[in-house]
């Protein structure tokens, strides 16, 4: 077990070249950005102040934000993320970036129902607070500072799906899988649009798996599986990408079925887990001088 | 005398175990304390016994319209899930909260003598694909 520990200790601190963390980083920023850019914030100072409920990061403030001052924060967050992908100040700017989207992601969710939707994104974000990214002229370099990120990252994500997995088995047991809940799931989601949910695009299909106890099993068993194996997936690096087009697959499916929109997950996970899925000295989109991460000396 | 490496290395380790045994907390406790989260999403089993709660405003005329929470705004329709809150509410809160939920439903409160939470039993038809109401108990009625 301590030999096992000791591996994984390694793996998490090795060396990593410069232009990876710079890589994740920007992907989460875009990802961050098109959340920001794609909802209308000011919705929030529609909440009167009684019917704010949840404990989050920004409890600490009670009153009711005005409008302008949450198009301020979305804009700041905007041009964080753009300073970001230009990777000018990008720590700086990643921290502001950050924050402009936690404090609005956090408003958003204190309605009464804990909003899982962003926590994702916000999670495996938090690790690019404490990484510093390249100097520009130090892409290609090889360092410890530069390996630990993204495979931290990669650890958020798997023990993020490994747990949503454990607690229905904790909550529900097998039978979340082999009873009934994936059909009452779907048949209630169908009808949720009806009290102010979106509409699902595939309600047909949807009425279909319902009615189909097989495919209703088919479905719960997959998305547990994924779940509870997320960690080994996201341990291989030649796994990283079908892991990436499962969990687009069931994130796809929940939306299509009962119109839940959590893209930002398998958003998330392809911004991580896609970089970290080429060899150690292929660049994503910028090839840098060749450097041998696996065997670069310390320095 | 520890390296540059070494120091980068200890700073990896505290932030990513730092982070993971957060989110360990959170999830072994059941605590939400967004973003740290228990992870539930759809740990429940459902079944075909299903109820809904309604708040109905009851006119100053003897009217009663179900208030349907601002069903536009993403950010008000979720509010529903403190419904149950009102019961253990104090009076002052609870008046607070359903006046709250008048205003975002567009109901003048001067024209309603009282608010009930109803809770409802719901049947799913399997031929029409829909729920049908089948009864419903008051379980708490607020006088404004």
């Amino acid at each position: 077990m301590t030999g096992l520990w000791r591996r994984i200790d390694q793996r998490l601190v090795a060396p990593g070249p410069g232009f990876r963390v710079a890589e994740v980083q920007i992907l989460l920023a875009a990802v961050i950005a098109l959340r920001l850019a794609t909802r209308d914030w000011t919705l929030v100072a529609e909440r009167p102040a009684a019917l704010r409920d949840g404990l989050t990061v920004l409890s600490w403030y009670t009153g009711i934000p005005a409008p302008w001052a949450l198009v301020v924060a979305q804009v700041v967050g905007l041009g964080c993320a753009l300073l970001v992908l230009a990777q000018v100040r990008p720590h700086l700017a990643f921290v502001g970036l950050w924050v402009a989207y936690t404090s609005l992601t956090a408003l958003w969710g204190s309605s009464g129902k804990v909003m899982h939707n962003d926590v994702l994104t916000v999670l495996v974000a938090a690790v690019f607070l404490f990484a510093s990214g390249p100097p520009r002229s130090g892409w290609s370099e090889v360092r410890v500072r530069y390996g630990w990120p993204p495979r931290a990252a990669l650890a958020v994500l798997a023990l993020a799906y490994f747990v949503s997995g454990a607690q229905k088995l904790v909550h529900s047991g097998p039978e979340w899988v082999f009873g009934d809940t994936m059909v009452w799931v779907l048949r209630l989601g169908l009808s949720a649009h009806l009290s102010g949910g979106v509409e699902p695009v595939g309600q047909d299909l949807a009425h279909v798996v319902a009615e189909h106890g097989w495919m209703a099993v088919s479905l719960a068993g997959g998305a547990l599986l994924l779940e509870l194996t997320a960690p080994v997936w996201l341990a291989i690096r030649r796994t990283r990408i079908p892991f990436v087009a499962a969990v687009t697959l069931m994130h796809g499916s929940i939306w299509l079925f009962i119109g839940l929109d959590y893209s930002a997950w398998p958003l998330t996970v392809a911004a991580v887990a896609v970089p970290m899925a080429l060899a150690p000295d292929r660049a994503l989109w910028r090839r840098p001088a060749a450097v041998s991460a696996a065997g670069a000396p310390r320095r | 005398m520890p390296s540059q490496q070494d120091r980068e290395a200890r700073v990896g380790r505290a932030v990513t175990w730092s982070i993971l045994a957060a989110m360990a907390v959170a999830a072994v406790g059941q605590l939400e304390v967004w973003p740290l989260t228990a992870f539930r999403l759809f740990s429940e089993v459902r079944t075909a016994d299903q109820t809904r709660l309604e708040l109905v405003a009851e006119r100053l005329d003897g009217t009663e319209e179900p208030l349907l929470v601002a069903e536009t705004n993403p950010v008000l329709v979720t509010t529903d899930r403190q419904y149950p809150d009102l019961v253990r509410a104090e009076e002052d809160e609870r008046r607070g909260m359903v006046l709250a939920w008048l205003d975002v439903s567009g109901v003048d409160p001067a024209t309603v003598g009282s608010v009930r939470l109803d809770r409802i039993d719901r049947a799913y038809d399997e031929d029409t694909h829909l729920w049908t109401d089948r009864g419903r108990t008051t379980v708490v009625d607020v006088d404004l």
